[in-house]
């Protein structure tokens, strides 16, 4: 593998729009819902902290319980962008036509988006436990940190799976419109089943990874399937676009 | 050719589009996946403890319901992700795509356009939504103790589609102003997950129920939801609330004929 | 009055003077071949009397109707095919052709007449029924010159239509475009192949930064300015030859 094209790539990505809106998202809605938690009654905030399960603070069990499902839709962005933003912009073929295999270049499109999308992440974290330390004035930086790079093989598996969606489907848009609607359905199926009683979600779901680090439940499992989940569906996206026709 | 615009014709035509394209199918599984959640959720999460315990142990089974289906989830679902679904390419998807300069060299105004988009997109909706939420209300009938009160669920189901117009009215202006589709998505969607956050808290303290006021998910939820009080339904409160939630939207839908109008395409 | 007329037509994007005084006459039944180098101001002359524009100065009209004032009125009388465009991928062309007769005021049934009878006259109707993104560019530049005829308008407006295809394709294009003049429509098009207006036209405008700089039919240009062909007179009156 070229690791300078690699490199290129990342910086691409890293250089884009979509990194400062990404970055940007994540403070924008660190500072709403952080605004919203210290302003609100005396009766929300103990509310939220009889809700808020384990040692995470309010502002923890908020950002992985509401905010991480916004923050899904740019997420998917990330692989969506794998091959669609080369297609929107009539520049897959040309580079297609170079002497490189698909295989090839599509194992360098998705570590450079997975590596940008990293560096991005807890990036865009730091600010948001800065930001948040700022409006609250108490939260442990550290553990957030951590939890949020805990939670780094749910996003990989929505990347995963804006990926495959991408393959079929081509444009950008509708691939993350239908990863996104993919992913909230499995967001909304933990929930509503921890709404009926039924426990630790299954740990065969990815999106229950947030809930799961709030609540201190075993990690490794759920962690292997969305590794496992995540490789598929990037290997079934791999295999159909090195068919196809472009 | 000497003939006049077939609007309604227009309208249908791209309705139906609409309606048979993977984000009407979109939409429809989307809208069924809620159904048989909540459904499903019904039986044993009144027992749970909790904010939901407790509203259903403080009011009645049927308002309890409503506060849950439309306050708690529709609310959300339809202005931060249905309703945008439907609208957020109708104009940046014609010029991203380069149909504008054939569509617009039609004898049709710029007026004519955006309203036809917008009365698509609304057409859409409403054929799906009410159908579904017929085919809900007899799912739910036989959950909730006491059955539920069709006159109210029916009236919260139509400020629901005047809601979806306000959505709808506001994402056709960020269609009409952003040139990229996914910025258009991404942007509506973002807007009006703001809008919604005020409702979504307005049982919390005043100063978030003042600024609830202030949007028009508070109207289309008026009769649904406890917070900060139980309405009963009744034709003027009603006719209040479609109008003003019209009204929230008019503008925007004036500014994006406004736009549109003054553009070199 | 000529088909087509414009006066003193002027237009300026942010500081770039596209067109800066335009004065064109385009009889009836006539095929105008309009040329001029990159960024003359062929295709927003184009734009402006279709509606896509909008004018900063003068006036232009179509059979009468002040496209500026009364552009709804004048688009039923004209058929736009643009330089570059988009059709729906996944649509047949008889979908996309229905869905643009709508637009144009027709019925369904109407719409669906006319097109079997264009599809005949352009060589269409073996693909009617394929999605367009399977079509060659030659098949799409047709279903693109089908949704322009597709109101039988009596002016077509075509801007580059033969770039990009091949010789059988351009050839067709052109004797299309012939045709569509002998039964009486007004032709007006744009393109910088000064073959192709050799071969068709009645009358050549060579415009040049905004600017109508020469005006005739193509022997009288040629004559006029001792040129072989159109190329160099085409250069000359550029201010390269």
């Amino acid at each position: 593998m070229n690791l300078y094209l690699l490199y290129t790539d990342i910086k691409n990505i890293l250089s884009s729009k979509r990194t400062s809106y990404t970055i940007l998202i994540m403070a924008v809605f660190a500072l709403v819902f952080g605004l919203v938690i210290r302003f609100s009654s005396e009766g929300l905030r103990t509310a939220l902290e009889a809700s808020a399960p384990g040692s995470a603070g309010v502002f923890e069990y908020m950002w992985f319980e509401d905010v991480l499902k916004f923050l899904l839709l740019v997420v998917v962005s990330f692989g969506a962008f794998i091959i669609s933003d080369l297609e929107d912009d009539g520049t897959l073929g040309l580079i297609l036509a170079r002497p490189e295999s698909r295989i090839a270049f599509l194992v360098r499109r998705i570590l450079a988006s997975l590596g940008a999308f990293f560096i991005v992440f807890m990036a865009g974290a730091v600010l948001v436990g800065i930001i948040a330390i700022g409006i609250m004035g108490d939260l442990d930086l550290p553990l957030f940190l951590l939890h949020q790079f805990f939670a780094l093989p749910l996003c990989l598996f929505v990347i995963a799976l804006a990926f495959f969606l991408s393959v079929p489907l081509r444009t950008t848009t509708y691939t993350v419109i239908s990863s996104f609607a993919i992913s909230l359905i499995l967001s909304f199926t933990y929930a509503f089943s921890l709404m009926t009683g039924s426990g630790t979600p299954s740990p065969l779901n990815p999106l229950a990874l947030g809930y799961r680090i709030l609540v201190n439940a075993p990690l490794v499992e759920p962690m292997i399937y969305a590794f496992v989940f995540s490789a598929v569906l990037f290997a079934a996206g791999t295999v159909w676009f090195v068919k196809k026709d472009i | 050719m000497d003939s006049q615009v077939n609007f309604s014709a227009m309208i249908w035509h791209r309705t139906f589009r609409i309606i048979f394209s993977l984000r009407g199918l979109i939409a429809i599984l989307f809208s069924f996946y809620f159904i048989g959640a909540i459904a499903w959720m019904l039986p044993t999460i009144t027992e749970q403890g909790g904010v939901i315990a407790e509203i259903w142990k403080t009011f009645s089974s049927d308002l309890a319901f409503s506060w849950l289906l439309f306050d708690g989830a529709l609310s959300k679902l339809v202005s931060i992700f249905i309703a945008p679904l439907f609208v957020f390419d109708a104009i940046s998807g014609d010029k991203t795509g380069e149909r504008m300069p054939i569509i617009m060299s039609r004898p049709i105004t710029r007026t004519q356009y955006v309203l036809m988009k917008l009365s698509s997109g609304m057409l859409a909706f409403t054929l799906l939504f009410l159908p579904i939420m017929g085919i809900g209300y007899f799912v739910f009938s036989g959950l909730v103790e006491g059955g539920l009160d069709v006159a109210n669920y029916f009236a919260t189901c139509i400020l629901f589609v005047a809601l979806a117009f306000f959505c709808m009215a506001v994402c056709l202006l960020i269609s009409a102003l952003v040139k990229k589709n996914l910025v258009s998505f991404l942007a509506a969607f973002g807007l009006m997950s703001i809008a919604m956050t005020a409702n979504a808290s307005k049982n919390t303290s005043d100063a978030l129920l003042a600024s609830a006021q202030l949007t028009p998910h508070y109207y289309a939820t008026y009769f649904a939801s406890p917070f900060p009080e139980p309405h009963d339904l009744e034709i003027m409160p009603f006719l209040g609330c479609l109008v003003v939630i019209i009204l929230f939207a008019l503008p925007f839908l004036y500014l994006t004929i406004l736009k549109f109008k003054k553009e070199d395409l | 009055m000529g088909a087509i007329e414009i006066k003193g037509l002027k237009k300026t994007y942010k500081d770039v003077e596209a067109l800066r005084g335009l004065d064109l006459v385009v009889e009836k039944g006539e095929v105008y071949g309009f040329c001029g180098p990159n960024g003359a101001g062929k295709s927003t002359t184009l734009k402006i009397l279709v509606g896509l524009v909008h004018a900063t100065d003068g006036e232009a009209s179509i059979k009468g109707i002040d496209v500026i004032n009364d552009g709804v009125e004048a688009r039923k009388h004209i058929g736009y095919l643009p330089e570059s465009y988009g059709m729906p991928g996944w649509d047949t062309p008889r979908k996309f052709l229905t869905y643009m007769g709508i637009l144009s005021g027709m019925s369904k049934e109407d719409a669906a007449k006319a097109i079997e009878e264009i599809a005949a006259e352009i060589n269409l109707t073996e693909n009617l029924d394929r999605r367009i993104k399977t079509l060659s560019k030659g098949n799409k530049q047709r279903v693109g010159i089908a949704q322009a005829l597709i109101h039988d308008p009596a002016i077509l407006l075509f801007d580059e239509p033969t770039t990009g295809l091949d010789p059988i394709g351009r050839n067709e294009v052109l004797d299309a475009m012939k045709a569509f003049a002998d039964k009486g429509k007004t032709v007006l098009f744009s393109t910088h192949i000064l073959s192709d207006v050799e071969k068709i036209c009645d009358t050549v405008g060579i415009i040049h930064e905004g600017v109508l700089m020469e005006q005739g039919g193509p022997e009288e240009l040629r004559q006029k300015h001792g040129a072989k062909d159109l190329d160099e007179v085409f250069l000359k009156v550029a201010g390269h030859g």
